[in-house]
């Protein structure tokens, strides 16, 4: 069908559609649609690197200029996926580096990365702006400097929570002279100490910083003269902040981060020493953003901190912050959107602070904005999930551990069913949702029926039998991502709602009671799902098919079987891929 | 731009439901009813006039599931009413433990657990932190302090009250009313203040606090009392 619309003008129009959905909505609407929108894509996201090969996606989308690529899955970060399972980026960047000449960016997460894909990345990309490795591993410093060395354009170098091997410092002065594009540089996540000349050079040579984070090697003493060279940054993460108290130091400081007008955003903090608190006063009432999540810091130091930082949107503490500075959280930043309060003592067999559910209620109650929650804490009631369902039906992302794993209401010693099903009621537009203490199939009622925008959802040490699983399988519609450890779900709600796992990116069971069987089944019968079991005990066929398996990952794919498997992945669909194909 | 994988679409024709013990050749029918679905799918979303006058027929295109078996309302029928009892890989197989229990619970990401908790904490070696707990007498919650934050008994001191304060309406400004006991190495119990802050800083291990006039009984007694 001939229209009367020439290409340049469609494409034009699409370059507007900002939205990933968008653009996957108009290559659906008909051939010719599909052949323009496929030519103009500039941006790529691959929520799974194993659901799609690099060709395919070269093959489809010709003219990409920046990829974000996310590997093992979320379990992943806390070590309950083992070392060397996969998720290698080596084969894509290779495949990129010959048909993406002009790439500008890659954001990788949960990835492993050498030293050698770092190189080629360096070496391949003429115009490379944007290198982001959040929760990566399997580089070292040498990595690090061939980009620096080789990428005249550099704007973003961004480590996020990154293991890096770190066998020099000296990396940061392979940046050239010449370099000066840096918009955005993270290296928080280095633990030995960097070159300080080098970066203190880099930083003063960089008029667009924006953001920088550096790290814990970096001592206070430091701070006043980056900061002198850099006073346009908005976001800004200390190194180690603490030092021998001495006015000169400290009045040195404080006149620094007071010369930063612009600054939104602070993090860092480690080892903090509370009499350096104050000379960061002088900012506090320009901050959206405080990351004191790596700060031991105590009450009354904190609360006066946080109490004047009254255009607050994102909030990440310890529980040193407990219930009465919460209180005055909720009282003084009315704009908060994002809250997290991390265990400072995760282990301890008590609570060495005293954060309940009530510091959490506080804040429901007193900022009307807030929608993404997460929140450490020892005890909870129904009656305070309900306050908080109530106060925020706004919330998008919602969750709550408890560290005690089925610990019940504390008050009524009954499971928290209802507290999460007011959650899931109340909050229409819940998007994220994970959940921890007591709770029955009753609760995944609730959420089969109440949860439908929901995409992702955390289960841990819950339900009583495969009808909780079945009601989040059969009722959540949007559901996407769903992670399960230690819950009576098997074989029958899985084998169920076997056609939703292709709806959805990925599952994870770990100390569930899904039989090898059925794993092998599910390969068997719906081949666009790749069916991995990890197991470190040995081969799961040693045993018999009812046997549960140790660790389960079931995703969708385009790309067929993965075929780097590490001696304990074992694919299931190894003897029938080929036969249904 | 988010790369849409194209994996709905099997799932948007009508399929018929195959038991757990259906062959595979019942599934191959499907399969190929499926793949001839879809050929008249994407014919028809081709045809763009077709697609608006056919618009009615949508309702063919919802959703289905595909079951690879029946789901009739009873869980675990096998042994309703006792399905706590049911195997999980848990209960076979419990060495996969930490320390505290489970491996990777509570869901703190193994950066931050290096970062804050010193956990595998072989790369920082420089650490200025040093935590001991502490306990006050009459106090159900203890703290974790970082001892490198003082640098003399008296600011030691005065800290510790001022945190204890709020959970303990009797308590004052003034020092003087308690006494701060300090297990050592060996876990005896010392008054602390006898001995120079460095060698405290030595050897302190944990810290008590007491109320006065108590004092005298505790000056010779050991950890396995007072603990």
């Amino acid at each position: 069908m001939a229209y009367s619309f020439p290409e340049e003008v469609l494409e034009h129009v699409f370059s507007f559609l900002s939205s990933d959905q968008d653009r996957n909505s108009v290559s659906l609407v008909c051939k010719s649609w599909y052949e323009i929108e496929r030519w103009c894509r500039r941006r790529i996201f691959v929520g799974n690197c194993y659901a799609v090969s690099p060709s395919l996606m070269i093959r489809r989308f010709p003219e990409v200029r920046s990829v974000e690529l996310k590997g093992k899955p979320h379990f992943a970060d806390f070590n309950l996926v083992p070392e060397g399972w996969g998720a290698y980026v080596h084969p894509w960047i290779v495949a990129m580096s010959r048909s993406y000449p002009w790439l500008e960016e890659i954001r990788l997460k949960r990835m492993v990365i050498t030293d050698e894909s770092l190189e080629l990345i360096s070496k391949s990309f003429k115009n490379f702006k944007v290198l982001v490795l959040s929760s990566c591993d399997g580089f070292t410093t040498d990595g690090l400097a061939s980009i620096a060395a080789n990428c005249r354009n550099i704007r973003e170098l961004d480590l996020g929570e990154s293991e890096v091997e770190d066998l020099s410092g000296h990396w940061l002065s392979h940046f050239p002279d010449s370099c000066t594009s840096l918009v955005s540089l993270n290296i928080a996540c280095l633990a030995s100490e960097i070159s300080f000349l080098a970066l203190e050079r880099l930083v003063a040579r960089s008029p667009n910083l924006r953001t920088l984070r550096i790290n814990r090697a970096v001592p206070l003493e430091k701070l006043p003269n980056l900061l002198r060279h850099a006073s346009q940054l908005i976001e800004f993460g200390t190194g180690a902040y603490s030092a021998d108290v001495r006015s000169d130091v400290f009045s040195n400081l404080t006149e620094a981060f007071s010369g930063c007008k612009q600054l939104k955003g602070l993090s860092g903090f480690w080892d903090v020493v509370p009499a350096y608190l104050p000379a960061i006063y002088p900012v506090c009432s320009r901050l959206t953003s405080l990351n004191l999540s790596y700060a031991t810091s105590q009450n009354p130091d904190l609360g006066k901190l946080i109490s004047q930082c009254h255009n607050l949107q994102r909030l990440w503490v310890l529980d040193y912050i407990e219930d009465i500075g919460l209180e005055e959280l909720a009282a003084n930043c009315k704009d908060l959107q994002e809250l997290r309060v991390f265990p400072s003592d995760p282990f301890a067999p008590e609570p060495n602070a005293t954060l309940t559910e009530q510091g959490l209620v506080a804040v429901s109650d007193g900022c009307p904005k807030l929608q993404s929650v997460l929140y450490f804490c020892r005890q909870m009631t129904n009656a305070a999930l309900v306050t908080i369902a109530r106060n925020r039906p706004n919330m998008i992302r919602f969750r709550l551990c408890i560290i005690e794993p089925r610990s019940p209401d504390y008050l009524t010693l009954g499971p928290l069913d209802t507290g999460f099903g007011a959650i899931v009621e109340n909050c229409k537009e819940l998007r994220r949702l994970s959940l921890s203490g007591l709770l029955t199939d009753r609760v995944f009622e609730y959420i089969g029926t109440h949860a439908k925008k929901l995409e992702m959802l955390s289960i841990a040490f819950a339900g009583d039998s495969d009808l909780g699983l079945h009601h989040v399988l059969s009722g959540c519609e949007s559901l996407r991502k769903l992670e399960i450890r230690d819950c009576p779900f098997g074989d029958k709600a899985l084998l169920a709602n076997a056609a939703k796992l292709e709806t959805m990116r990925s599952l994870w069971m770990s100390s569930c009671s899904v039989s090898f069987g059925a794993c092998k089944l599910l390969a068997q019968k719906i081949p666009r799902l790749n069916v991995e079991v990890i197991d470190e005990r040995g081969p799961p066929d040693t045993r018999p098919e009812s046997c549960p398996v140790e660790k389960l990952y079931i995703y969708r794919t385009v790309a067929g079987p993965r075929f780097d498997t590490p001696g304990f992945v074992w694919r299931m669909d190894e003897d029938t891929a080929v036969r249904l194909s | 731009m988010e790369l849409e994988l194209a994996l709905a679409l099997p799932s948007y024709f009508p399929l018929k439901s195959s038991d757990l013990n259906g062959n595979v050749d019942s599934f191959d029918d499907n399969f190929s009813e499926m793949k001839n679905d879809m050929i008249s799918y994407i014919n028809h979303k081709s045809n763009f006039s077709a697609a608006n006058s056919d618009y009615d027929d949508s309702d063919k295109f919802e959703r289905k599931t595909l079951p690879l078996l029946v789901w009739n309302g009873q869980p675990n029928d096998e042994q309703v009413g006792d399905h706590r009892k049911r195997t999980t890989f848990q209960a076979c197989y419990t060495e996969f433990k930490e320390e505290n229990g489970v491996v990777g619970w509570p869901p703190i990401k193994s950066w931050r657990k290096k970062q804050i908790h010193g956990i595998n904490n072989d790369v920082i070696g420089r650490r200025n932190s040093m935590y001991v707990k502490v306990k006050m007498e009459g106090v159900a919650i203890g703290r974790k302090i970082n001892l490198r934050l003082y640098d003399s008994y008296q600011v030691l001191t005065n800290s510790l009250i001022q945190m204890f304060a709020k959970s303990d309406q009797s308590c004052d400004e003034n020092g003087t009313r308690f006494t701060l006991l300090y297990q050592d190495r060996e876990g005896d119990w010392m008054l602390a203040g006898d001995v120079p802050w460095q060698t405290f800083m030595e050897t302190v291990q944990r810290i008590q606090i007491l109320r006065n006039g108590k004092r005298g009984r505790i000056n010779s007694r050991k950890s396995s009392d007072i603990s």
